[in-house]
């Protein structure tokens, strides 16, 4: 088997939110939505880019000394980094005496990282495994496909969370060796999508509709995250849900509430976040009420996060 | 005596409830004795309670689970009163049952800290290595805190001697000279800018190790002797296996089994502090010899962007990575193997045990810098096992798969892993469920033992305020 190489920007053990038991996720680099609410903003672009992270500076000033091009400066008694700039990145992280600059992800070759997320073994045992997430993991199919591959034929448990803006070709090669997806579809309205994220859902709503005629459809579960104001509109639950169970009705549908913990990695690569008042959480009414949209346009199995 | 609680409650004497309040009655009545302990003693051992220790569950004769009606009892006894005595532990091993195992969790989630897992997988082969039959170590029960001893026919003498593993490589790196006051406490043997290699420092360190054993075998023996001497209990021997058909004083080594316990303090710092030499000084050479040494003897001032390398640029004893918990092992290994050659003035054998209670505090105050970025007089890590607090950043799961590289033999006198979970986590039934299975792991690896606090940080800082007004 060919040694691929990806781009990573997280390995979390222990990771007790997507799916069963426990599991490692595993952060794929790399997205093509820019959704104004993201919640992993550092794994939106492809690129690898320095990270300066603020809590951990001791402001030695050792970076600064030996900063060649201004990447890294002084100013107001700050640190500040300037990813943009062409420095040696690799020896400013190795003079850091702190950590406190990192690159944001990490090249890696698919056995390395199939040892990696091997570490956890032990605990995959009672019904946990591998989840892949990112980011999109299908903008790196053959990759992510290998990796799965690799876990399958150990009798570990996949899954993958995707926001399905790929190629089909993409979600065929991968499909194959997965045995749970988890596949957001966030907004129906192709002019809405747009607006929200920059891009057109067509290519979202045909895998969609590949995933739940494939034999794989019991194994798949649509996911809305309820963004206020973006996806949490009674309109658009109501059209994703027609949509879906009019392709298959026992499919499996999942409300996800609202989290508030995104605005915190904003300022770490330099983007916008979309609500000048970060929201709160919808409580557990409003939660049950978008579910009963759901049922009442044809969706049997809706679930709500707890 | 669970089948004078089933006579019972067959012939209408008692009802579970009446059960439950002669439980309580007595878990009281542990919290009321306190033990003084004068001043150095309850550094070592802070908290007033004795230690009563009552097991629930763990495998009978033929390996299927011992739990019963009153181990559900003795739970609900403790998320009750949720107070610091008895230390209620749960065996645990392959045929726990999910009913026993997820009800343990509730009332860990509780958050008094107990109650405390042990784990049958771990303890009873490493007790047979020990040479204790069969059939009394599947019947082991746990005394104080988390010593592992047979029942009725041993003296165990598990605190015999605490050794500070980290003190030793002090003197390694200095010459033999306390960093803290300068005081010549063993042979010169060279110090860190002399070892030309990280094996010649290793070598060393043996040494030490290798003296100060000497030195506390000798001092162990002059305890027990002064025991026999002054302080013979014939009220205790008579109800030890043993000694009365021997005729002998069970501290003159008349019980069944005749053991002592050593701790071996501590090997989250020790393996910090030799991984950062090893990389940083003698792999990368990032670091010089002289420049390490002074700033151990200067307690890092002036050496602060040296200090923040030691602590961030090599990895930690508790992220799972490979070479790092090695050298734990290693030395842990080392220092059973070496015990292991001497007998105690009973006739019995030494054996290791990785516990301090609070201990890692004291033994902390005598030990200057060390390698590892910790400051003069800091604490030690905590429990025995555990790493150094903040220092896993890799998860719980990480902290277990370090902490399963210590062989099982090497904490027959008991190990200690304290571990911290927020309240949170126990909230809802999938988060139960998770942890449930996070403690089958826990059996699977073979790891002797693992407790949990379960608090907020914001209640402690409050608690600490207010102290009689905190819901903690
Ligand atoms: S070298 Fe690291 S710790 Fe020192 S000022 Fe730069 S970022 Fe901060």
């Amino acid at each position: 088997m060919e040694n691929l190489k990806g781009t990573i920007f997280d390995v979390r053990r222990f990771a007790t939110h997507d799916g069963g038991g426990i599991r490692t996720t595993v952060f794929f680099k790399g997205c093509q939505l820019l959704c104004a609410w993201c919640h992993n903003p550092e794994g939106i672009s492809t690129k690898r880019r320095a990270l300066y992270f603020d809590k951990k500076c001791i402001h030695c000033g050792s970076c600064v000394k030996n900063s060649k091009c201004g990447g890294m400066t002084f100013q107001d008694e700050k640190i500040v980094l300037d990813h943009t700039k062409s420095e040696d990145w690799d020896e400013l992280i190795q003079i850091c005496p702190t950590g406190a600059i990192a690159w944001d992800s990490r090249e890696i070759d698919v056995y390395k990282l199939f040892g990696e997320v091997m570490s956890d073994a032990p605990f995959f045992k009672y019904d946990g495994g591998v989840t892949l997430s990112g980011g999109e993991p299908l903008l790196q199919p053959d990759f992510a496909g290998q990796l799965l591959k690799l876990l399958q034929d150990r009798g570990i448990h996949t899954a993958i969370e995707t926001a399905l803006l790929v190629p089909i070709e993409n979600l065929k090669k991968v499909l194959p060796y997965l045995n749970h997806i988890f596949a957001d579809c966030k907004i129906f309205d192709e002019s809405e999508h747009i607006r929200a994220t920059k891009v057109s859902n067509k290519l979202i709503i045909q895998n969609l509709e590949y995933l739940l005629t494939s034999d794989k459809k019991r194994d798949v579960v649509i996911r809305t995250p309820m963004i206020p104001e973006y996806t949490a509109t009674e309109k658009n639950v109501a059209e994703i849900a027609k949509f879906i169970s009019g392709i298959f009705p026992e499919v499996n549908y999942e409300i996800l509430n609202y989290n508030p913990l995104a605005l915190a990695k904003y300022h770490l690569v330099g983007r916008e976040f979309c609500f000048k008042e970060n929201p709160k959480r919808f409580s557990k009414e409003q939660m049950n009420h978008f579910a009963e949209i759901a049922h009442s346009n044809g969706v049997r199995n809706v679930f709500i996060d707890e | 005596m669970i089948d004078f609680y089933r006579r019972d409650i067959e012939n209408k004497i008692l009802t579970e409830d009446d059960a439950l309040e002669i439980i309580e009655c007595i878990w009281l009545k542990f919290n009321q004795i306190v033990y003084m302990r004068n001043r150095n003693s309850a550094k070592f051992f802070a908290g007033f309670p004795i230690g009563f220790n009552i097991a629930i569950g763990g495998q009978d004769a033929d390996d299927n689970d011992y739990s019963n009606e009153i181990s559900f009892l003795c739970l609900k006894a403790q998320e009750h009163l949720l107070l610091p005595q008895p230390n209620l532990s749960v065996r645990l091993h392959e045929k726990t049952g999910d009913k026993l195992l997820k009800q343990a969790i509730r009332v860990v989630a509780k958050g008094s800290g107990m109650p405390q897992f042990f784990n049958d997988k771990a303890i009873i082969p490493a007790l047979e290595e020990l040479d204790v039959e069969i059939k009394d170590a599947r019947d082991y029960a746990i005394v104080g805190c988390v010593e592992i001893t047979t029942q009725g026919n041993n003296l165990g003498w598990s605190d015999a001697a605490m050794f500070n593993l980290n003190k030793a490589l002090e003197l390694t790196l200095n010459g033999g000279k306390c960093l803290l006051t300068g005081a010549q406490l063993a042979p010169n043997y060279g110090d860190l800018t002399t070892y030309e290699t990280y094996e010649n420092l290793e070598n060393a360190f043996r040494r030490h190790i290798d003296e100060f054993m000497e030195k506390m075998i000798k001092a162990c023996e002059e305890i027990e002797k002064a025991h026999i001497d002054l302080l013979p209990t014939p009220f205790f021997s008579a109800v030890i296996d043993d000694c009365m058909e021997n005729g002998i004083d069970v501290t003159a080594g008349g019980a069944k089994y005749n053991l002592s316990g050593v701790q071996m303090i501590q090997v989250a710092n020790l393996a910090d502090s030799l991984a950062a030499i090893k990389k940083l000084v003698y792999e990368d050479k990032i670091v010089g010899r002289e420049e390490l040494l002074d700033a151990l003897r200067k307690n890092f001032e002036g050496h602060e962007i040296l200090r923040a390398r030691l602590l961030n640029k090599v990895p930690k004893y508790g992220n799972d990575v490979e070479w790092v918990d090695s050298i734990g092992v290693k030395w842990a290994r080392y220092f059973r193997e070496r015990i292991g050659h001497y007998k105690n003035y009973r006739g019995g054998r030494y054996h290791t045990g990785m516990y301090t209670v609070s201990a890692h505090v004291p033994m902390g105050e005598n030990v200057g810098a060390s390698p590892d970025g910790r400051l003069a007089g800091q604490p030690l890590a905590d429990g025995g096992m555990s790493p150094v607090y903040g220092r896993d950043v890799t998860g719980p799961t990480a902290v277990l798969k370090s902490v399963s590289k210590l062989d099982k033999e090497l904490t027959t006198n008991g190990g200690l892993l304290n571990m911290k979970f927020l309240p949170e986590f126990f909230k809802t039934e999938t988060g139960i469920d998770k942890f449930a299975k996070f403690l089958r792991t826990f059996v699977d690896l073979e790891i002797p033992h693992i407790q949990f606090n379960v608090v907020r940080k914001e209640n402690l800082l409050a608690a600490k305020k207010i102290p009689k007004h905190i819901e903690v």
